[in-house]
């Protein structure tokens, strides 16, 4: 079979990478496809307690029968 | 035998036009075809020649000459006939070199299309089976062309009458890259066993000075490059899956989900009611990282809807991450049939979020003048499906890509036989 192996090494290579970048990614908690945060920002120390009318919210779209 | 020594390694001369022909085997080979006037004759120990033919067209040059010495797997060959001949119901021929061995006899090295091919006699005694396949002790073979044939030339000599081969009833049988031929004659059936061998292994055999030519198609038992990878490749992406899962459920193990926060919130959409603009702070808690995050939303929403952007706050840093989350459930019947639409619940997974002590802001907003209940839960190391089964997708991608190139090959293949699957 390692003879087979070496035939396809580079298929044999891009497999390791794979599952040491699904290793790491579990590891460390990261999501390898799409990710539900929209922004990180850096919030003056003194207004992070209360956000109150820092954002309205504002609803794009639903559906609705 | 007249021998001419002058010509090596022996010769006489045709008894048409007195060009030498070269002699290689004479105590084996009877019948003798001349590349300068075409004539083929018989010439036995004793006299005298027998003239059986004069093939109507000349042998144009081909990539081995008569003499032409070479190794084929390992062993020593050289070719001392070849012959061209063509299908009764094609026009397209090929060509047959007839090659002299130390140890085993003859052997045929085939060519058509820059496909080649060496035949051996095959020992044992094979049957046809449902008038399509045979099988030998390795593999099953599946019939691909039956055919009678037609010399259109033949030089050098040879130890058989090659005419008598257009009385032959040939069947052949792939199993690429092998192929089993029979052979139905007046004297018998007979069965020869092939292997497919490429240009370049030709090309080294004999060491020609130049490649050959790059075949032409899809060979009947040309081993399809797809074909030959995917077991491996399938062998190696199943472990590959396995072991992906093996890890998955390790970190399941030496990273267990934890419930960090979990409470109810009350929330009016009134917008005219004093505070209903003021956003929901979570209590603080304690994040282990770096690792995912799970925030778990659930809303009494009952035909209607509530959308909550969220931070997460980072009380050490200052961070904040921002993302929104839509509850939606809207459920009813129509001409008699019951409906529903979304769910009560939805879920956000952060990435790489840091350790520190962290709240959340919750900023909710809807239509209508309702009450809602909301509850949040906060959860640590959420198992990443995402994660899992985008690395089985990437792991099966190149096994499927296989899959659909060798099929494309053999429907290629397969195209050419007047037998298909």
């Amino acid at each position: 079979m390692l003879e087979k192996l070496l035939k396809i090494k580079y298929v044999v290579l891009a497999g390791g990478l794979l599952t040491a970048g699904f290793a790491w990614a579990g590891m460390y908690g990261t999501r390898l496809l799409g990710d539900d945060l929209e922004s990180v920002e850096k919030m003056d120390n003194n207004s992070y307690q209360h956000g109150s009318g820092r954002r309205s919210g504002h609803r794009t779209g639903f559906y609705h029968k | 035998m007249p021998f001419n020594e002058s010509s090596a390694p022996t010769s006489f001369d045709c008894p048409v036009c007195n060009t030498p022909i070269p002699g290689y085997d004479l105590t084996e080979s009877s019948y003798f075809g001349c590349a300068q006037c075409q004539t083929y004759f018989y010439y036995g120990d004793t006299g005298p020649i027998d003239r059986k033919t004069t093939f109507p067209t000349r042998l144009e040059p081909t990539p081995l000459a008569v003499g032409s010495e070479g190794y084929i797997d390992g062993k020593w060959v050289r070719v001392t006939g070849i012959i061209k001949k063509r299908e009764e119901k094609y026009a397209d021929p090929w060509l047959e070199y007839v090659l002299m061995t130390k140890e085993s006899g003859y052997q045929v090295l085939s060519e058509f299309n820059g496909h080649w091919m060496v035949m051996r006699p095959a020992e044992g005694n094979y049957q046809e089976e449902k008038g399509k396949n045979v099988t030998d002790e390795d593999r099953e073979y599946t019939l691909y062309n039956r055919y009678n044939c037609r010399v259109l030339n033949a030089v050098g000599e040879f130890y058989w009458d090659v005419l008598e081969d257009s009385k032959l009833n040939i069947s052949e049988y792939i199993h690429p890259p092998y192929l089993l031929s029979r052979e139905v004659g007046l004297q018998g059936t007979e069965w020869y066993k092939a292997v497919y061998k490429t240009p370049q292994e030709i090309t080294t055999a004999f060491g020609l000075p130049s490649p050959l030519p790059k075949p032409l198609g899809i060979g009947a038992i040309q081993p399809s490059s797809a074909g030959q990878k995917r077991p491996t490749v399938t062998w190696l992406a199943t472990r590959l899956a396995l072991l992906v899962v093996v890890i998955q459920v390790l970190f399941y193990i030496i990273k267990p989900q934890k419930t960090l926060f979990d409470q109810s919130y009350s929330w009016n959409s009134d917008s005219t009611l004093p505070g209903s603009n003021q956003p929901i702070v979570t209590s603080s808690f304690a994040f282990a990282g770096p690792s995912a995050m799970a925030i778990k939303l659930k809303a009494n929403v009952d035909n209607n809807w509530v959308e909550v952007p969220i931070s997460l706050i980072n009380e050490t840093s200052g961070q904040s991450y921002e993302f929104t989350r839509t509850v939606e459930y809207y459920h009813g019947i129509d001409s008699g049939e019951s409906w529903e639409e979304g769910a009560q619940k939805d879920e956000a997974i952060l990435s790489h979020i840091p350790s520190g002590q962290y709240h959340l802001n919750l900023y909710p907003n809807s239509e209508g003048k309702n009450r809602f209940s909301v509850h949040v839960t906060v959860v640590q190391n959420p198992i990443l499906y995402s994660n899992l089964f985008l690395m089985l997708i990437l792991i099966a991608i190149y096994p499927i890509v296989l899959f659909i190139q060798q099929n494309v090959f053999e429907h290629k293949r397969w195209e050419e036989s007047d037998f298909g699957p």
